[in-house]
């Protein structure tokens, strides 16, 4: 495969079909594992560290440091995972679909490498059980590279689809549903790296992280530096949603900022409407007004300012649609996807609905901002058992900080100001 | 003991503690849910939040979960600092957001945990000003019924039920706030052990269905310390009676029998003693239809009965006319159990079962036979799973992480068994009952550093209960755990009576003692007087039956199947007092004995086995602080009107003659020993939780010795 600036999505065909198995052949597909294991584990590890990559399924944490937190050599348990978390199920979030779909064999091929470099024996591919494309088109994919003895000898893999809830996303919650238990997380630690999927040393990693590893074996580790503009490497699978003029997904360099993607990459507002803030990276992120728009969309460079990108597929809020109808919309998503396992999550985020849906039906009161601006601290980091509540107070938070005036409207008209919005 | 300080006050904690538990040990009032001491931590419910600091000059900490967080030396933390007071004043107001406002009316109001946590926190005013989810609840069966509103969403039920029980028809079905706790249908739950939700559930979703029915308040329930009388274990539980009658039975901590728990079978088999008494009249009235000669009278002796009214008949009738009327079979077989335990009485406790590192079932079904065993078989597998998990560095109280970390079976459990039995999915190794292989099991057993050996009488195998000596004869480090038909077998045992298949002259008259008998056996004997506590068919053919006292009504001692001595103390009087069975035979023998402990005294003299016991026990004058220890709450109402159809004036309690307990809400109610605490309270807690803070020490006295040759 030929250096690019685009390794993930330039090989993407136009007609929506998948990349099968003879053509990804004759694109240069497999040499990258080939390669990969006449290197011993760790230089794999290592190249991976080197390269600079984090995990984008939000995170962005050091994919080569949670490689090497597996254990390596005889002690280490024979047995141990390697999954791919597929289950992409974040609001606005529509970036793995792309990759599942249409590039299936980059995805299998990054999971060799991974299990190489950490000696997973078996690997599962847990994908959003909606995803029914994908579902079809891995497990063909699955099947071709058994048929060709590329899997079956050393490495097992099945495709799971999920049976469908938001917290099977985070990794030790999928980890139980994966075991047929209630998809509750884990406290850690213990870190699945080392007690995972049935008590097993256990890598999980997001399907783009995965998608990438072919490339940085292929091309070395300061390539993929320098596909960036930023300290954070590689490419990023940016993506817009929202009332811009040309929304989808966008392959760019790491630490593109929000406005290029608006204005050149989306093609700008659509006639008649006036940005007014956005979500950069599903619905778990912090809303950004105009302020932040030239802040390049980076792991590093946005937890510098105490924010974070998420996933790096923005949706937009224009000026002709409710905050608090977009709001309400969110936590009622989440309200809905709370496992009910911690308090604060599945009764906290049930009182922000209830008082978002009042605010809807013009019975908001002004005691309920200081509910919800309250609530906002309470499920922030620390109260709760997992992300998933931080992630609903991040949007609540900023939006009560923003749109205030907005509640007040609502308020004093007792109805929802905005006509026609959308839910 | 690693030193932890609690608002900059120093507590020495257990080594390997968390912080919530050693905080409420030491009586620190900590609120939680879902912890609990025999379940570990989970943190779902967050209740337990404390602010954690890094070193005395850190003032300002970071919020943790107790419960979560190791005790480890040094570390420093605050329960009263502003933001964890808050935050879990905050979880309370959450957990009330669709609890029902209904204590004054709820029937766990008064014992309530989530009552008490609420009052804790100081959450007073309502407010989420939506409506209520409500679920619809199940028909659970005849022992436990289902309220789910009143539902807080800990997870206690299900992992009691499922992970520790092994029960699998209760689940946490559906998500978010409308997570369910039930069946996936209506039914009776299928677990042996379900009546411990009653406990375990921090409010009042599952509650006893008997109870219920005749329903009074905790704190006007009369208790007093008591043995299970179902089976040969022992249970140390509690009943509680109101008005005559006994409502519910709950569980009593004893450390070395069952813990925390207690089977269903002890906690509802208990209606029985609110059945139609047998009555009874004083014995200077009664003209006695049987010889008077009373050593012409053979005496029939019950392993249901207390040793004291054992020993009581075996006076009046004399030794050699003392029977014991199993078929020739068991008592063989009791009389082997006892000469095997003479020769090796290192007996094996439920806890010691819980320890072992090897248990051999030898064709017993423990949960039919002695249910809280079958607990105790499958809280050894976890503590295995705990002991593997801890060179993870997992502790062991951190519950999901030792069940995601280990899924092997530990290799404990080794049965002897042709049936099914509800333990088979633990079970390591298992043959047939002829075990012509079982030498293969020697070196395992050699190897043991604690094994177990468990048999019994059910199965009626003499081949079995030989089996378990010869492996105990290799095995010296091996303790016997025998299941015994009664609760006082043993103590029978003990008394050596004859058998009754052995009777020289068939027709002999015959005082029968609180029979289990079927009536075939007392067709041997001629025309008899029976001892019993109710009617029955046995009671209408006896020449004359006297009314006695039940177990709930009389103290005496039992002595389980580990030979271990026991007292059961008498919970109330009815209306119509009718004397203890041993008190009956002391005036039909002209016996002086003014009360047990005199009786206990000639016992303890005839039979030296017994004297450590007695010795040991409480008598009757013993007082804590110069006071009786009260049976009935400090709040116990209504002592003067509940009478006022009968009389105006308060009636002058009783006084109890053979314990220290007194029937009055006089007396004394603090710390005391744990053989005569009945029920556990502390200011601010009034659920069963206040055990967390009081004494665990184990109660008992294990009576065999090695026979000396």
């Amino acid at each position: 495969m030929s250096a690019t600036k685009k390794p993930l999505t330039q090989h993407i065909r136009t007609d929506g079909e998948m990349i099968g198995f003879q053509e990804y052949i004759q694109l240069g597909g497999y040499q990258a594992v080939q390669k990969a294991k006449q290197m011993a584990p760790q230089d794999v590890t290592k190249l991976v560290s080197d390269s600079g990559l984090g995990g984008r399924g939000g995170a962005g944490f050091s994919t080569g440091f949670k490689m090497s937190a597996v254990p390596m050599g005889d002690d280490a348990s024979k047995t141990k995972y390697l999954i791919c978390n597929a289950d992409e199920m974040e609001p606005g979030t529509f970036k793995d679909r792309l990759l599942l779909e249409c590039h299936p064999h980059q995805l299998i091929e990054g999971m060799m490498i991974s299990a190489h470099a950490i000696q997973a024996t078996v690997a599962y591919i847990f994908v959003r059980g909606e995803y029914k494309l994908s579902i079809q088109r891995l497990e063909h994919a699955v099947q071709e590279a058994y048929a060709q003895g590329l899997l079956g000898q050393g490495l097992e893999m099945y495709v799971h689809a999920s049976a469908g809830r938001y917290i099977c996303g985070e990794e030790t919650a999928l980890l139980n549903a994966l075991e047929g238990k209630r998809a509750t997380p884990r406290a850690k630690p213990p870190f699945p790296q080392t007690v995972g999927l049935w008590g097993k040393p256990t890598l999980v990693n997001n399907v783009e992280t995965l998608s990438c590893l072919p490339h940085i074996v292929n091309h070395g580790a300061e390539w993929f530096k320098s596909l960036s503009k930023t300290a954070d490497a590689g490419t990023k699978l940016y993506g817009l949603s929202g009332h811009v003029n040309n929304p989808g997904l966008f392959e760019l360099p790491m630490g593109t900022t929000a406005r290029e993607l608006i204005e050149v990459h989306a093609g700008g507002m659509k006639d008649g409407r006036k940005f007014r803030a956005l979500l950069p990276g599903g619905a778990s992120t912090d809303f950004w007004l105009e302020d932040k728009l030239d802040v390049p969309m980076d792991f590093s460079s946005t937890a510098k300012i105490r924010t974070r990108m998420g996933t790096g597929t923005i949706i937009i809020l224009d000026d002709k649609t409710c905050p608090v109808g977009m709001l309400l919309s969110l936590e009622r998503f989440f309200k809905q996807e709370s496992c009910g396992w911690c308090t604060p999550c599945r009764d906290g985020l049930t009182w922000v609905e209830k008082i978002l849906q009042a605010f809807e039906n013009g019975e908001g009161r002004e005691e309920d901002i200081e509910q919800l601006e309250r609530h906002a601290r309470l499920l922030g980091p620390g109260s709760t058992f997992c992300a998933l509540a931080p992630g609903a107070a991040s949007p609540l938070g900023t939006g009560m900080k923003y749109f205030k005036e907005e509640f007040l409207k609502h308020i004093d008209e007792k109805r929802c100001p905005y006509a026609n919005h959308l839910h | 003991m690693p030193t932890i300080f609690i608002d900059n006050k120093p507590y020495e904690v257990k080594e390997g503690q968390n912080v919530l538990h050693a905080a409420v040990s030491h009586g620190l009032n900590l609120p939680y849910f879902c912890w609990h001491p025999a379940l570990g931590s989970v943190g779902s419910c967050r209740q337990c939040a404390v602010q954690c600091f890094k070193d005395e000059n850190d003032t300002q900490g970071r919020m943790v979960m107790s419960c979560m967080t190791p005790a480890t030396e040094g570390s420093r933390f605050s329960i009263e600092h502003p933001n964890a007071k808050s935050f879990r004043a905050d979880v309370i107001e959450w957990m009330m957001i669709n609890h029902p406002h209904d204590c004054p009316v709820c029937d766990e109001g008064g014992e309530c945990h989530l009552q008490d946590m609420t009052v804790m926190t100081g959450h007073n005013k309502r407010r989420y000003r939506f409506k209520k989810r409500t679920f619809k609840n199940q028909n659970l069966g005849p022992n436990i019924h289902h309220e789910m509103n009143r539902c807080i969403t800990c997870y206690r039920c299900v992992r009691f039920y499922r992970d520790v029980a092994g029960g699998e028809d209760l689940h946490a079905f559906s998500s978010a706030d409308n997570a369910y706790f039930g069946r996936f249908e209506d039914g009776a739950l299928e677990s042996e052990f379900s009546g411990n939700l009653v406990e375990v559930c921090p409010t009042g979703v599952f509650t006893d269905k008997i109870f219920r029915a005749s329903y009074t308040r905790k704190w006007d329930l009369q208790t007093a310390p008591s043995i299970c009388q179902q089976c040969s274990l022992g249970c140390n539980m509690s009943p509680g009676e109101r008005l005559g009658k006994i409502r519910r039975i709950q569980n009593r901590f004893n450390p070395d029998i069952n813990g925390y728990f207690l089977c269903d079978k002890g906690r509802f088999g208990h209606q029985w003693v609110n059945n139609t008494p047998l009555p009874t009249k004083p014995i200077s009235e009664i003209t006695w239809p049987l010889n008077d000669d009373k050593s012409q009278v053979i005496g029939i002796a019950s392993p249901k009965a207390s040793l004291e009214a054992n020993y009581a008949l075996r006076k009046l009738v004399g030794a050699e006319n003392f029977y014991d009327a199993q078929p020739k079979g068991d008592y063989l077989l009791a009389e082997r159990v006892l000469e095997i335990l003479e020769q090796y009485p290192e007996t094996a406790s439920v806890e010691d079962v819980r320890q072992a590192d090897l248990v051999l079932v030898l064709g017993e079904d423990l949960t039919k036979t002695a249910p809280m065993l079958a607990l105790a078989i499958r809280q050894n597998l976890y503590r295995h799973w705990q002991e593997k998990a801890d060179k993870s560095k997992i502790p062991a109280w951190d519950d999901l992480a030792v069940r995601n970390a280990e899924h092997e079976l530990p290799d404990v459990l080794y049965m002897v068994h042709n049936a099914p039995t509800k333990l088979d999915g633990l079970v390591s190794q298992r043959m047939s009952l002829d075990f012509e292989q079982i030498s293969d099991w020697i070196p395992r057993i050699r190897a043991a550093k604690n094994p177990v050996i468990i048999a019994g009488t059910s199965l009626k195998s003499r081949p079995l209960i030989d089996l378990s000596k010869e492996l105990r004869a290799l095995a010296p480090q091996a303790k016997l755990c025998y299941v015994l038909p009664e609760v006082n077998s043993m103590g029978l045992a003990l008394l050596k009576p004859k058998s009754l298949s052995d009777l020289k002259s068939p027709g002999v008259e015959a005082i029968s003692l609180e029979p289990s008998l079927k009536s075939d056996v007392m067709a041997k004997v001629g025309d008899f007087a029976l001892i019993d506590a109710f009617e029955s068919e046995l009671s209408k053919r006896a020449a004359i039956a006297f009314g006695c006292a039940s177990f709930a009504e009389s103290t005496g001692t039992v002595i389980n199947n580990e030979g271990r001595a026991q007292r059961y103390y008498s919970v109330f009087e009815r209306e119509n007092k009718r004397p203890e069975s041993w008190r009956i035979l002391r005036d039909l023998g002209g016996f002086s004995w003014q009360n047990i402990d005199e009786l206990c005294g000639d016992m303890g003299r005839e039979f030296p086995v017994f004297e450590p016991f007695f010795a040991k026990a409480h008598h009757a004058d013993f007082r804590v602080h110069g006071e009786r220890i009260s049976r009935q709450t400090l709040v116990a109402s209504g002592r003067t009107a509940v009478n006022t159809h009968l009389s105006m004036h308060e009636p002058t309690p009783r006084v109890d003659q053979d314990s220290p307990l007194a029937y009055s809400m006089e007396g004394y109610h603090g710390d005391m020993p744990p053989d005569l605490a009945s029920s556990y309270w502390r200011p601010g807690w009034n659920s069963v939780q206040a055990l967390n803070a009081l004494s665990h020490a184990p109660s008992g006295v294990k009576l065999l010795r090695r026979r000396s040759v």
